[in-house]
C-alpha cells in the first residue's frame, strides 16, 4: 500500500477530502484511493481537520456563538431530545464534537463574573465525564469524546502513544541494525540544546548519503507540516548535526526535500534497509 | 640613470655588480663607477635599476594603453587601427607602487568596463597566422557598451592618483626623475583622456552606434615582435642580467609587480599607425622587438620564480607565441620539464558543500551558559545564525536582492537578542568558527568548471571573462545586488565570494558589544593556531594558514574599517588624524609574533596572516610610529629570513605585495639592513624553550596554497590569457587545468589555562624533565592527564551529581517541615558529598594511567622515567579534576534542583491534586519490550470503539471479549516499554468505562468473576496512592470533589443505569463492582458519601432511586461488617455510617 504520494494524487486525494461529509470519510477515500494504505488516508483526513479547525476554531467560539450553541444545547434537554444533541450540533456548526463538548463545559461551568473555569478543571472533566456534574452533559460530552479522532483526551492519547511507539519502534529497529545512537533523553541529559530523536553516534549512509541524526514523524508529511518542522526542528538539527534523516511513518508527499535546496535532509517513510554502516574493521 | 646605462653599456664584470649587490664589497672597476657612494646607492640600486627599465620603455608602452575606440576617435579616422582585445590594466603607470597594481579585485573592476564578446568559432576572431608577417591583420568582429567609455579612462587612472597623491609626506623620491616622468606622464594622457571623452560623448549623440555595432569585419594591426629588428642586443642583455639578478635575490622591492610588468612587455601592441605618428626618444626599450627580447630574456632567467606557481600560468609562458619565436629552447624544452615536475594537490575534494559549525557538548551546552534563560537564548541566537546564512547563501547572487532589506533586522535583533558577555561570546564563536569552514572551501578564481563548448574553451583560455560574462548575466549593471549599505570603501574589496557574508553581518549588526568579543575571539583565534603543532602535512598546514589568513582579515577589518575613508586625506587632516592615534594599541602585537616566528623558524605561518592583516591597513595607520616597527621588521625577514625555496616564495611575494601597497611608506625599503637590525633587537635570541617543530625548512608549501595566499598572482596568467585569446594562433590549445580544494572543518585548539608560573623546585625539576626526554613525553603525558581528568569530570557530572541530587529531592519529602532551610543545609552536605565522590573517582581512573602511557611513550624510555611520567600524569589529572570542583561544585549547583523539588512539594500540599501512581517507562526499567503485544494506541481505538458501539449500536460484547481485552491490557501495560503516563491513565479510564458501561448495557456477559479479575488487575496496575496525598481538595464550592476514575455513582452514570433494559442485573454488577473497588481499597467510603451526596441533590424517576438506596444499603451493611472486624482498624472504618443510612432510607420512601 503505497504511502508515498506525487503531488498530484495529494492533490486529488485533498479535493476528494474537500467534497466529502465529516463523518466517516475514511471508508469513501478507501473506495476512491484503494491503492493507498488506510493510515495514510487517516492521517490527511486527521490533518486536513485539524487545519479547517486551526482556520475556524477561533471564530466558531465566541462567546456569542458558544452561547447561542449551549442555549440550543439545554433547550434540547428541556426538549427531551434523542441522545446524541451534541453530536448533532456539532454537524451543523463545524466544529468537531470534543471542541464543541469542550466549549459548551466551559460555558456549563463558567464563573459568576462570567468568566471562563480554569483550564485545569476543564481537563479534568474532559478526561473523566463521570465528574461532571450535570447527567446529560455528561453523558452527551462522553459520547462526543468517543466520536472524536482528532480532538480530546482519548485522541490525544492515541496521538501521542503512536508518536512514542514509533519512536521507541525506530530505537529497537536500530538496534537491531547495531547502530549506536543517542536518544532524546540523553542528549537532554548532557545538556543539548536541540534534541532530535536518534543522535547517531556512529554516522551512517542512505542512499549514498551520510546522515547523522533521525527524526521520527508518526504522520503523513504534507507541506505545511513539512514546512513547520523544518523551521522549529530540523534545520536546527542540521545547523548543529549536519545531514539528517526524517520519517514520516504514515507517509509524505513526494519531492518536499527539494524545499530545504542545499540543506540535505532524508525524507522517508520507513527506516532504509539499506544502511551502510562504517567499516569497523582493524 | 647614467649609473645603470653606464653600467649596462660599459663591459665591468657583472659578477662583481652581483657580488657588490650581494655583500657590498666593490671590486675596483665597479669603484669608479660608483665613485664614492657604494653604500649609499647599494640599497636604492635595484629601485634604480626598475626605475631605469621603466623611463626607458616608457614611450613605447604608452602607445599601448589605449582602447580601440579610444584609438580610433583620436587619432585615426580609420578602423583599420583599432585594438581588439587586450585591455591594459596597468601598461600606462608601470610603477612599483601604483596600488592595488594588477589586485585581482582592481582587475575585474577595471575588466568589467570593457566587456567583449568572444566568438570562438569565428575565423575573423580567431584568424590563422600563417600570413603572419610585421604586421598582421585581423577582421574585428566585436560588440561595444558605448558607455564604458566614460568610465574606463577614470577607472584606469584612479589608482595613479592614489599612488601618486595619496601618500601623505611625499617619500623622498623627488630626485627620482622616473617619477616626475611618470607623473607628467599621467598627466598628460589624463588630459588626453578627457578631450577624448568629451569627443566621444559628442560622438555618442550622431547616430554612429549603429556602425559600431555591425558585425562588418573590421581590421586591425600590430607590430609583430621579430628578432631580426632587435637593436642593442648585448646591451638588452646587459639589463637582463642585472634584472633577473635582483629578481631571483629578491632585491626589489616587489618581484609580483615586476614580473607583472615584464609579462606586459611581453604582451605589448602597438598600432603601426601609431608608432609612425608618435616619435620615440631614442632608447634600450623603444621598440616592440626591443621590449620583448628583453622581457622574454628575463622570464627566462628568474627561473627560481616559476618552480612555484601554478601549472596554468606556465602552460600560458609555454604557448605564447612571443616566447616561443625569443627563446624557443626555455618554452620547448625547460618549461614542459617544469610543468610535469609540478604535480598539483588535491588538497579540497570537490563535492563538498560548507559544513555547519558542529554542536559540541564541551562548548555548547547548557553547563556553558551562566543561566537558562541565556542557554535558551542562545539557542535561539544560533538557529537564526544559520538561518541568515542559508538565506544569502540562496539569494545572494540574485540580481536586485538586497541584503540590507532582506536581513538587517534580523540579523539585527538576533546579535542582541540578550546583551550579555555570554551569549556575545559564544555568538563570537560561533561566527569565527563558520567562517572558517567557509574560509577552507574559497576556490582559486579559475576553479568553476565548464562544460566542453564554447564556455568550456573560454574556461581554458579567458577564465575571467568566463566569470565576467557569467557576471553579465545573472547580474546586469544596473541590477547588480546592492549588498550593502554604507560607503564603497576599498577596505571592503578584500572580500570575495562568502566572506562577503560574514564582512556585510558585521556592517549590518552595527553592535559594538559584538564586534568587540568578535575581535577578542578573532585575537585568540590567531593565538591558538599560530602556536599550532598540528602542522605535519600540508593539507593540515594549508588549512592552518587559510585559517589565520581569514582570521586575520577579519581582524584588520574590525579594527581598521573605522578608520577607512573614501576620500583623499589632506595632508593638515591626515596629521591631525595621526596625532589623534599615536598611541593607539593594535589589538594584536605583531612584532612579537614576527620575531618570535623569526626565531622558532615559524615565519611561514606568521608572515601570511600579518600581510593579509596590514593589507587592510587604512593609510594613517601604516605611518604610525607603532606600525613602524612592524614593518621594518618585515623588510628585515624580506631581506634576510632564509627559508625553505617555496616557503620563501610565499613569504616574499606576500611581503613584495604589501610593500607595493600605495599606503605603504616607500623609504623605509632603501633603509640599509644594519638601521633594521636595530629594530629587530638581539639576533641570537635564544631559543632553549622551543617546543614547536620549525616550519620554515620544511616542504609545506606548494603551488595551489600559494595561489590560495596570494590570488593576485591570477593577474599574471589574465594577461598572458588575455593575450593569448586575441591570438588566433594560441586559441584552443591550452589545456585547461582544474585545481580543486579540499575542505576541512578547522578546529579550534583550547589552550589550557596556565596555571600562574610560581615556579618551585620540584617544578623546575619536572620542567627539566621533560626539557631532556623527546617533546612527544610531554604532549603524551600532559594530552593523557587532559583526557582522563575530563573523564572524571564528565562522570561527575552526568552521573555522581544527578544520582547525590535525587537522593536529596528524596531526602526533601521526609524532612521535617520544622527545620529551618532545609535546602542550604542540603546543598551544603551536597558539595561534600560530591567531592568526596568526585576524588575517589579520580583515584580510581589514575588506576589505568600506568597501561596507558606504557602503550603511549616511546618504548625504549627507562622504567624509572615511566614511572615518573605516570606519577605526574595522576597529579595532572588530580589537579584538574580539583581545579574543576572547586570551580563548579558551590552550593549554588545544587540550589536550583532542591528550590524546584522543594516548590514542587509546597505546590502539592497546597493544591492536594490526587494524581494516582501511573506506572512509566522509566519507573520499570527492568521491562523488556515486548513487541508482540498490542501497541497501546491500537488498544485505545479498540476500547473506544467497543464503547461506542455497545452504547450507540447496542453491539454485543462476549465474556471472552472481555477476558481477552483484559489479557491484552495487562501485556500492554506491563511488557512495553512505549507506554507513557498519559496513555496509562487513559486506559485506566477507558477500561473501566467499559467495564461498567458493559455491566449497565448487557450484564448477562459479565460474571462476577471478571469483575473480580478487572479489579484485581486495576489493583496492580494502578495501585492507590498513599492516604497522606488523596486528602480532601481544598476547592471552590460547586467544584469537583474527587478526581479518581473510579466513579460509579455519580449522575452519569446514573443516567447510564436509567438506560439499562434490565435494571436489577444492571444494578447487582454495578453494586459487586463497587464494592470490590472498596474491599481492594481503590474507592474509600467517604468517595461514596460524597457521590451518594451529589446524586440526590438532582431530581431522578422513583425506580431508579429506590435501585439506587439498595445499593447504597448494601454498601452501609458492608462497611458495618468491616467495621466490627478488629483485624481491620483503619482511620477509615471510624467513619459514620449514619449519613448514608439516612440516604438510603431517604431514597427508598416512595412519596418522595
Amino acid at each position: 500500500m503505497a504511502r508515498v504520494l506525487n503531488q498530484t494524487t495529494y492533490n486529488s486525494l485533498l479535493d476528494s477530502l474537500y467534497k466529502l461529509p465529516f463523518r466517516n470519510r475514511i471508508q469513501s477515500l478507501q473506495k476512491l484511493f484503494p491503492e493507498l494504505s488506510v493510515d495514510t488516508l487517516k492521517c490527511v483526513v486527521a490533518q486536513e481537520c485539524q487545519k479547517r479547525m486551526k482556520g475556524s476554531h477561533g471564530r466558531l467560539t465566541t462567546s456569542e456563538t458558544v452561547e447561542a450553541m449551549y442555549k440550543k444545547f439545554t433547550n434540547s434537554i428541556l426538549m427531551n431530545e434523542e441522545p446524541g444533541i451534541l453530536l448533532r450540533l456539532s454537524d451543523e456548526v463545524g466544529l468537531t464534537p470534543a471542541l464543541l463538548a469542550r466549549s459548551i463545559i466551559e460555558r456549563h461551568y463558567q464563573r459568576d463574573d462570567k468568566s471562563k473555569p480554569a483550564k485545569l478543571l476543564v481537563s479534568t472533566l474532559m478526561k473523566n465525564t463521570a465528574l461532571i456534574d450535570d447527567r446529560d452533559l455528561a453523558f452527551e460530552t462522553y459520547l462526543c469524546l468517543l466520536e472524536d479522532d482528532e480532538y480530546g483526551p482519548i485522541a490525544e492519547a492515541t496521538k501521542q502513544s503512536k508518536g512514542y511507539e514509533y519512536e521507541i519502534y525506530l530505537r529497537m529497529e536500530l538496534e537491531n541494525c547495531k547502530v549506536s545512537f543517542l536518544h532524546e533523553d540523553h542528549l537532554r541529559m548532557k545538556g543539548y540544546d536541540k534534541t532530535p530523536d536518534i543522535k547517531l553516534e556512529i554516522p551512517v549512509a542512505i542512499d549514498g548519503q551520510v546522515i547523522n541524526w533521525i527524526e521520527s514523524k508518526a504522520l503523513f508529511g504534507d507541506e505545511e507540516v513539512h514546512r513547520g518542522y523544518l523551521k522549529d526542528q530540523l534545520y536546527s538539527y542540521w545547523n548543529r548535526f549536519g545531514p539528517g534523516l526524517v520519517i514520516y511513518w504514515f507517509g509524505y508527499v513526494e519531492d518536499l526535500e527539494k524545499i530545504h535546496q542545499n540543506r540535505i535532509i532524508l525524507i522517508r517513510d520507513t527506516l532504509p534497509t539499506n544502511m551502510v554502516l562504517m567499516d569497523q574493521h582493524l | 640613470m647614467a649609473l645603470i646605462l653606464d653600467l649596462v653599456s660599459g663591459d665591468i664584470a657583472l659578477f662583481h655588480v652581483f657580488t657588490w649587490l650581494d655583500i657590498g664589497s666593490v671590486h675596483q672597476d665597479l669603484k669608479e663607477l660608483l665613485k664614492d657612494e657604494t653604500e649609499n646607492i647599494r640599497y636604492s640600486f635595484p629601485q634604480l635599476l626598475i626605475a631605469f627599465i621603466k623611463e626607458q620603455s616608457s614611450s613605447i608602452v604608452k602607445l599601448h594603453n589605449i582602447h580601440p575606440y579610444e584609438l580610433h576617435t583620436i587619432s585615426s579616422p580609420k578602423r583599420e587601427n583599432v585594438l581588439p582585445t587586450v585591455n591594459n590594466l596597468t601598461l600606462s603607470s608601470p610603477s612599483p607602487n601604483f596600488k592595488n597594481n594588477g589586485s585581482c579585485q582592481e582587475t575585474r573592476k577595471i575588466r568589467k568596463i570593457t566587456p567583449q564578446r568572444l566568438d570562438l568559432s569565428s575565423d575573423s576572431a580567431f584568424p590563422s597566422l600563417q600570413h603572419s608577417t610585421q604586421t598582421r591583420e585581423i577582421p574585428k568582429k566585436r560588440r561595444i557598451n558605448p558607455t564604458q567609455l566614460i568610465e574606463s579612462p577614470v577607472a584606469t587612472r584612479v589608482p595613479l592618483q592614489f599612488g601618486s597623491c595619496s601618500r601623505p609626506s611625499p617619500p623622498a623620491l623627488g630626485h627620482n626623475a622616473f617619477n616626475q616622468a611618470l607623473e607628467q606622464s599621467c598627466h598628460k594622457s589624463l588630459d588626453q583622456e578627457r578631450a577624448l571623452l568629451k569627443e566621444k560623448k559628442h560622438q555618442i549623440t550622431i547616430p554612429t552606434i549603429s556602425d559600431l555595432g555591425s558585425n562588418t569585419p573590421k581590421n586591425w594591426m600590430c607590430v609583430e615582435p621579430d628578432i631580426n629588428f632587435v637593436t642593442k642586443q648585448s646591451q638588452l642583455g646587459r639589463l637582463s642580467a642585472l634584472f633577473s639578478f635582483c629578481l631571483s635575490r629578491n632585491l626589489v622591492p616587489s618581484v609580483f609587480s615586476e614580473i607583472q610588468f615584464l609579462i606586459q612587455l611581453l604582451v605589448l601592441r602597438v598600432s603601426p599607425a601609431k608608432l609612425k605618428q608618435t616619435h620615440l626618444a631614442q632608447s634600450l626599450l623603444d621598440s616592440v622587438h626591443n621590449c620583448v627580447y628583453f622581457s622574454a630574456k628575463t622570464l627566462e632567467q628568474v627561473e627560481s620564480i616559476w618552480c612555484h606557481v601554478d601549472q596554468s600560468i606556465l602552460q600560458q609562458l609555454r604557448h605564447n607565441p612571443r616566447l616561443l619565436l625569443f627563446c624557443s629552447e626555455w618554452t620547448n624544452d625547460k618549461l614542459p620539464k617544469l610543468i610535469s615536475s609540478i604535480t598539483n594537490v588535491d588538497r579540497i575534494s570537490p563535492h563538498k558543500t560548507v559544513a555547519n559549525v558542529a554542536f559540541q557538548t564541551e562548548t555548547d551546552n547548557r553547563f556553558n551558559f551562566a543561566s537558562d534563560s541565556s542557554f535558551q537564548v542562545f539557542r535561539k541566537q544560533r538557529d537564526q545564525f544559520c538561518e541568515a546564512w542559508q538565506i544569502w547563501k540562496v539569494n545572494s547572487s540574485i540580481p536586485g536582492w538586497n541584503m540590507s532589506i532582506a536581513l538587517q533586522k534580523m540579523i539585527q535583533s538576533l546579535v542582541d537578542l540578550r546583551r550579555d558577555c555570554v551569549n556575545y561570546a559564544h555568538l563570537a564563536r560561533l561566527f569565527r568558527l563558520q567562517l572558517l569552514n567557509v574560509a577552507q572551501l574559497v576556490k582559486p578564481v579559475n576553479e568553476l568548471e565548464e562544460p566542453d563548448g564554447p564556455l568550456g574553451q573560454l574556461q581554458s583560455s579567458d577564465p575571467d571573462k568566463l566569470r565576467r560574462l557569467r557576471d553579465r548575466i545573472t547580474n546586469p549593471p544596473e541590477s547588480r545586488p546592492a549588498r550593502c549599505i554604507g560607503t564603497e570603501n576599498d577596505i571592503k574589496m578584500h572580500f570575495e565570494g562568502d566572506q562577503e557574508f560574514f564582512r556585510d553581518f558585521i556592517l549590518l549588526a552595527a553592535s559594538p558589544a559584538f564586534n568587540e568579543h568578535l575581535k577578542n575571539s578573532l585575537v585568540s583565534g590567531i593565538e591558538d593556531l599560530s602556536s599550532s603543532e598540528d602542522c605535519d602535512d600540508r593539507a593540515q598546514f594549508a588549512e592552518t594558514i587559510i585559517a589565520l589568513q581569514v582570521m586575520a582579515k577579519f581582524l584588520g577589518f574590525l579594527h581598521f574599517y573605522p578608520h577607512a575613508s573614501a576620500d583623499h586625506l589632506p595632508e593638515h587632516i591626515f596629521h591631525h588624524l595621526s596625532r589623534l592615534r599615536i598611541s593607539q594599541r593594535e589589538p594584536i602585537d605583531l612584532v612579537s609574533y614576527i620575531k618570535d616566528a623569526f626565531h622558532r623558524g615559524r615565519l611561514v605561518l606568521v608572515i601570511p596572516w600579518v600581510v593579509t592583516y596590514l593589507t587592510l591597513a587604512d593609510p594613517v595607520s601604516l605611518c604610525l610610529p607603532g606600525f613602524h616597527s612592524v614593518l621594518c621588521h618585515l623588510i628585515f625577514v624580506y631581506r634576510k629570513a632564509e627559508l625553505a625555496p617555496a616557503n620563501s616564495f610565499l613569504i616574499r611575494i606576500l611581503l613584495g605585495w604589501l610593500f607595493s601597497q600605495s599606503n605603504f611608506p616607500l623609504p623605509l625599503l632603501a633603509k640599509p639592513d644594519d638601521d633594521l637590525l636595530i629594530e629587530f633587537g638581539n639576533l641570537s635570541l635564544a631559543t632553549t624553550e622551543d617546543q614547536l617543530p620549525r616550519l620554515d625548512q620544511s616542504r609545506l608549501v606548494d603551488s595551489s596554497l600559494v595561489h590560495q595566499c596570494c590570488p593576485f598572482l591570477w593577474s599574471w596568467k589574465h594577461l598572458l590569457a588575455e593575450f593569448a585569446c586575441s591570438d588566433a594562433k594560441s586559441s584552443g590549445e591550452k589545456a585547461s587545468l582544474s585545481r580543486k580544494i579540499t575542505p576541512v572543518s578547522a578546529e579550534e585548539n583550547s589552550s589550557p589555562v596556565k596555571a600562574p608560573a610560581v615556579k618551585t623546585l620540584q617544578q623546575s625539576l619536572e620542567e627539566n624533565f621533560f626539557h631532556n626526554q623527546p617533546s612527544s613525553v610531554k604532549r603524551t603525558v600532559e594530552f593523557v592527564a587532559e583526557r582522563l581528568a575530563s573523564n572524571v569530570v564528565r562522570d561527575v557530572r552526568h552521573q555522581i551529581i544527578p544520582r547525590l541530587v535525587l537522593n536529596a529531592q528524596a531526602t526533601l519529602k521526609t524532612w521535617p517541615s520544622t527545620a529551618k532551610d532545609p535546602v542550604e543545609s542540603l546543598c551544603l552536605q551536597l558539595c561534600v558529598d560530591v567531592r568526596n565522590e568526585a576524588a575517589s573517582a579520580a583515584t580510581s581512573a589514575i588506576a589505568s594511567l600506568e597501561s596507558t602511557l606504557t602503550a603511549l611513550l616511546p618504548n625504549d624510555l627507562l622504567p624509572p622515567v615511566r614511572r615518573v611520567c605516570v606519577s605526574i600524569a595522576s597529579k595532572l589529572t588530580q589537579g584538574k579534576v580539583l581545579d574543576w570542583i572547586q570551580l563548579h561544585v558551590t552550593k549554588s549547583l545544587f540550589k536550583n534542583d532542591l528550590e524546584v523539588e522543594l516548590a514542587k512539594l509546597d505546590k502539592s500540599c497546597a493544591r492536594r491534586v490526587t494524581t494516582p501512581g501511573c506506572p512509566t517507562a522509566s519507573d520499570k526499567p527492568q521491562v523488556v519490550h515486548d513487541s508482540t503485544t498490542q501497541a497501546p494506541s491500537f488498544l485505545i481505538d479498540r476500547l473506544k470503539t467497543l464503547i461506542r458501539q455497545v452504547i450507540r449500536d447496542a453491539s454485543k460484547v462476549t465474556e471472552q471479549d472481555l477476558t481477552d481485552l483484559l489479557s491484552n491490557s495487562e501485556s500492554t501495560l506491563h511488557r512495553r516499554v512505549d507506554v507513557t503516563p498519559i496513555v496509562s491513565k487513559c486506559l485506566q479510564q477507558l477500561t473501566f468505562d467499559l467495564l461498567f458501561i458493559v455491566c449497565v448495557f448487557q450484564p448477562e456477559s459479565v460474571g462476577s468473576q471478571t469483575i473480580t479479575a478487572w479489579v484485581t488487575f486495576w489493583c496492580k496496575t494502578y495501585p492507590s496512592v498513599d492516604p497522606a496525598e488523596t486528602e480532601e481538595p481544598v476547592q471552590p464550592p460547586g467544584a469537583l470533589i474527587s478526581t479518581c476514575v473510579w466513579q460509579v455513582l455519580t449522575p452519569k452514570q446514573l443516567l447510564l443505569l436509567a438506560q439499562s433494559t434490565s435494571p436489577r442485573e444492571s444494578w447487582n454488577h454495578v453494586t459487586t463492582l463497587l464494592l470490590q473497588l472498596m474491599k481492594s481499597g481503590l474507592v474509600r467510603y467517604k468517595d461514596v458519601q460524597e457521590q451518594a451526596i451529589a446524586v440526590v441533590r438532582q431530581e431522578w424517576p422513583q425506580e431508579l432511586l429506590g435501585r439506587f438506596a439498595t445499593c447504597v444499603r448494601d454498601i452501609v451493611d458492608w462497611h458495618r461488617n468491616k467495621k466490627s472486624d478488629p483485624n481491620l482498624s483503619t482511620a477509615e472504618s471510624c467513619e459514620d455510617d449514619g449519613l448514608l443510612s439516612w440516604l438510603s432510607w431517604f431514597c427508598a420512601q416512595d412519596d418522595l
